[in-house]
This record gives structure tokens, C-alpha cells and sequence, in this order.
């Protein structure tokens, strides 16, 4: 599903954000990235969805070759892929329904098939009663649980969360990565990016360690509590 | 793209006006006024031609026939001054009428040529419009060459005069037409800039869902289009309103030259089609394409 190849990425600035990373993660994996603030997370992120390509090595997601991958190529790639970040990125002047439907729109169905398909993933993040609410209306778990709502609503292969919990009440929080475990579960590969290592014990997942653009661990953490 | 598609884009384009509302209002003020300042230009322009063409159509040249020419050379005279292209009307004035004419200028004196009556001193003659001036000088020439014509009398230098001042008033209007449009394109693509970066975050999240560039571009696209239509309209009627009060206050002054100017004005029905064809049009494009322009750096997402 994911596939880094001996990838660097250093920013015009001079900035070494990704030194040599490899790293595979299968169709179907749960994966914790975790390191403190400027080891490599965001990059790594923006690597996935190609907003940034690497200076030397392979980036493979999901059968596409992001490092030759045209620029009329990106919609598509990207809409196989769902993506909830730290800030929840929903468009302010869009109801709950409409920004959840935007991205079935942008794919071309049918209207019949919205009208269909996004009550019932509202319905499976709990939000069927604020469909009609503008964003400001809602919390920030809710607003966080309707963009994972418009993640969810392609059907993607693989879900990438930045953060998804760092503006959100810690019980909150579990909710948000429990209702990620379940999808995970369905088949979707799921790949968060968190520095709250209390989460990353509760779920025995495989965790992923980045410093200074480096893998530092890399473990399966079955049955034994992340240090 | 799918029809349906489409139309949910253009309804998008049409919400976000609502949505975005003050924005909206500045991108309609900010082009209504720019168009408001071209369209006034503009009717300056076109007045300023009409006066000066209506005293260019007093311009008369007299053709003097000679002495010893008979009926039948003055009908053949006539037909030979039909014939040249920058001559519009000619006026066959006999000698009895050049006499009756000029008796009648003289008013109470006119009893001082009663003896012509029996040997009239004047020629027969012919009056002709001139079509263009600034060609006076070269029509002058070919009517002296016609057979049978004994002078001529036109004020050459009147002419000159005025194609110049006609020429001036042209390029001036156009001149300022040019400037003013140059501004309003920059003042209009500032505006459409704030727009567009007030919503780049808008428009990175689509890009995050998978939106194709002319799927984010087409709402943007409509709602320009609408915007510059909405302003086209409004400075029209705002043009329209304002050069009537301006004709009802020059019609109403006591002032001798304002009437002068005034019955030789242009009346706003003579160009509002075509003003409000080049509003439209001017309004539209720089609304339609300049929203789009715009928008290239944050579609690199």
C-alpha cells in the first residue's frame, strides 16, 4: 500500500526533513507514526498525498509512482485516499451534508448516489441530526468526526489522520481512534500521525518512530506497551 | 464532467456571491465604478464629436456656372456635380434666387436692388454639401473642373480647423478611454486577488479530496461572470440616470450656449444598446477571466 524507498527530502530552505527513509506498510495495516515536532511527521504526510515530491528516492501509495506522477494525475490518486487533519480543514460556509458530499461530488457519481451515500456515513459517525449545521456550529470532536465522514465516503483504500486528536478532549479522543480501529477493521489501511503516547499504548498497533527525518524504531508492539 | 455536475457548480458559483457577501460588494463597486468612469468618458467623447460635426454640416461650398450657360448646361452641370463621392446634397440656386436672396438680407433696403431686377449681376449657382471636410480642398478641385463651372467659393481654412479639432476630440476620448481601462484592469485584478487568497484554504481542502483544477475553477468562474454582469447593468442604469438629469438641467438653463449644445446632443437611446453590449462584454470577461487568472499559485497543491 505504502512504500518509501531509500526517500530524502531536504526544503529550499536547507531543512533536512526526511533523511533515507524506508519503510512498507501492507494493504490492511494499522500504523501509529509518533515523533516530536520537526522529526519528519508532516513531511512524511505531504509526501503521501504528494503536495511534496522527495529529492532522491521512491515514493509508492496505493499503485501510484508519486515521483513521476503527472499533475492532471493527483485528483485521481487523491481520491483514493481519505485525509483528516489536526485542524479539521472543513470549508466554513458549507453545511455538515455539503462538505461530506463534496468529495463524493468531485468524483463524478451520479446525484442519486450522494443522495444516498452521505446520509449513510453521517449516520456511521453519529452526526445523522446536524447534517443541516454549519461547521462553527459543532464541537471540535464532531467537526473532526465530519472529516473523517468526508474521508470515509470514497470508500478509500487507505486513510491518512495528521493528528486527528490534537484539538479534541482526550475522552474524545479514543472515540476518534476506536472509530478509526473499526474501519481499519473493514479492510482500509489506516495511518495516524499522533504524539500522544498514551493513545498509541491503549491501541496495541504498529507504531512507527521518526527523529530527525530518521526511523528510529519500527515495531509490530503486539501485547507490549510502547516506550 | 457530468451535466449535473456542472450544474451543481454554477450553483455554487451563484451561493458563494451570498456567501461571500461583502467581497462580493466591493468586486461590484469597485468595477461598476471603474466602468461608470469609461462609460462617461466615453458619452464626453461622442458629444463632443456631434457638436463639432453639426457645425461641420453648416459647412457649405458655393459653385458659380458661367455667364453664357443655357438650361440644358445647368441640368448636364448639375448631374456632373451628382457625381463626385464627397459631395452629399446639391443645391441649384438660380440667378433670380440669388437676387431674391440677397433682397432679402437687405431687409428695408431692399428697394437698392429693384434695378437689378432687369439685368441681374448674379450667376446661376449651385450650393454643395460636403460630406467629409478634411477632403474639401481635393472636391473644390474636381468641381473647378467641370466644364461650365466659373468659381467656386468655400472657407478652406475652416475646414482644416475643424477635421482638426474633430481628430483631437477622437484620439483624446480614446486616449482617455485606454488609460482609464488600464487602471480599472488593475484596481479589478487587486480586488479579485483578495477574493481569491480570502478563500485559498477553501480551495486547498478541495484539492485534498481529489478536486480537478477546473472543478474548483468553475464556481469562481460563474460567480465572476455573474459579478461582472451585475456591475455592467448597474452602471448602466446609474450612466443612464445620470446623463438624463444632465440633459433635463442643460435643457432648462437660460444659457444661450448650453441650448446651443444642447439640441445638438447625443440622447442616450442613440448609444445604449451599444454601451450596454461593451458593459456587458468588458464586465463579464474581466470578471469571468480574472477570477480565474488568479487562482493558478494556490491551485499548486
Amino acid at each position: 500500500m505504502i512504500h518509501f524507498d531509500h526517500v530524502t527530502k531536504t526544503y529550499p530552505n536547507g531543512t533536512l526533513a526526511l533523511d533515507d527513509v524506508s519503510l512498507k506498510v501492507e494493504k490492511g495495516e494499522f500504523v501509529f507514526i509518533v515523533g516530536h515536532s520537526g522529526a519528519g511527521k508532516s513531511t512524511l504526510i505531504k509526501m503521501l498525498l504528494r503536495e511534496e515530491i522527495p529529492n532522491s528516492g521512491r515514493v509508492e501509495v496505493n499503485g501510484y509512482n508519486l515521483v513521476k506522477m503527472k499533475r492532471r494525475q493527483i485528483p485521481l490518486f487523491r481520491r483514493g485516499i481519505g485525509v483528516v487533519f489536526q485542524d479539521f480543514r472543513l470549508i466554513p460556509n458549507m453545511t455538515v451534508y455539503d462538505n461530506v458530499a463534496f468529495a463524493l461530488r468531485v468524483t463524478d457519481v451520479s446525484p442519486k448516489f450522494i443522495r444516498r451515500r452521505v446520509p449513510y456515513i453521517l449516520d456511521l459517525v453519529d452526526l445523522s441530526g446536524k447534517a443541516k449545521c454549519m461547521p462553527n456550529e459543532l464541537s471540535g470532536g464532531e467537526q473532526q468526526r465530519v472529516a473523517l465522514a468526508r474521508a470515509l465516503v470514497n470508500n478509500p483504500s487507505l486513510l491518512i489522520a495528521d493528528e486527528p486528536t490534537g484539538n479534541i478532549d482526550p475522552q474524545l479522543s479514543y472515540e476518534i481512534v476506536d472509530l478509526l480501529s473499526e474501519i481499519n477493521k473493514c479492510g482500509t489501511t489506516v495511518l495516524m500521525v499522533t504524539h500522544e503516547h498514551d493513545l498509541v499504548a491503549e491501541f496495541n498497533k504498529r507504531v512507527i518512530t521518526l527523529r530527525d527525518g530518521q526511523i528510529v524504531a519500527d515495531s509490530a508492539a503486539r501485547g507490549r506497551r510502547f516506550v | 464532467m457530468k451535466a449535473s455536475s456542472v450544474k451543481y457548480l454554477a450553483g455554487e458559483g451563484v451561493r458563494n456571491i451570498g456567501s461571500n457577501r461583502l467581497m462580493s460588494l466591493a468586486s461590484i463597486g469597485v468595477l461598476t465604478a471603474c466602468l461608470l468612469l469609461i462609460g462617461a468618458a466615453w458619452l464626453v467623447s461622442i458629444n463632443a464629436n456631434a457638436i463639432v460635426g453639426y457645425v461641420e454640416d453648416q459647412n457649405e461650398a458655393m459653385a458659380f456656372v458661367e455667364d453664357r450657360a443655357d438650361y440644358d448646361d445647368i441640368i448636364e452641370i448639375e448631374e456632373q456635380l451628382k457625381q463626385i463621392e464627397n459631395i452629399h446634397e446639391v443645391i441649384y440656386v438660380s440667378k433670380a434666387q440669388a437676387l431674391e436672396q440677397q433682397m432679402e438680407l437687405l431687409e428695408e433696403n431692399a428697394f437698392l436692388f429693384e434695378e437689378f431686377e432687369k439685368d441681374n449681376p448674379y450667376p446661376d449657382s449651385f450650393r454643395l454639401k460636403i460630406d467629409d471636410l478634411s477632403r474639401l480642398a481635393e472636391t473644390i478641385e474636381q468641381v473647378e473642373g467641370i466644364d461650365g463651372i466659373d468659381g467656386t467659393s468655400a472657407s478652406l481654412d475652416l475646414a482644416v480647423t475643424i477635421t482638426d479639432i474633430k481628430n483631437g476630440i477622437s484620439f483624446a476620448g480614446l486616449a482617455i478611454v485606454a488609460m482609464l481601462s488600464l487602471v480599472s484592469l488593475v484596481i479589478v485584478a487587486n480586488t479579485i486577488k483578495i477574493t481569491v487568497f480570502n478563500r485559498r484554504k477553501e480551495i486547498s481542502i478541495m484539492k485534498y479530496v481529489g478536486a480537478t483544477d477546473l472543478f474548483i475553477r468553475l464556481p469562481f468562474f460563474v460567480e465572476g461572470l455573474i459579478l461582472g454582469l451585475i456591475s455592467a447593468v448597474v452602471s448602466f442604469l446609474l450612466l443612464w440616470g445620470g446623463y438624463e438629469l444632465l440633459l433635463n438641467w442643460m435643457g432648462g438653463t437660460e444659457s444661450s450656449w448650453f441650448m446651443m449644445a444642447f439640441e445638438h446632443l447625443v440622447s442616450f437611446e442613440q448609444v445604449a444598446l451599444k454601451m450596454l453590449i461593451a458593459f456587458v462584454a468588458a464586465g463579464m470577461s474581466i470578471g469571468g477571466l480574472g477570477s480565474m487568472m488568479f487562482m493558478g499559485k494556490h491551485l499548486k497543491v
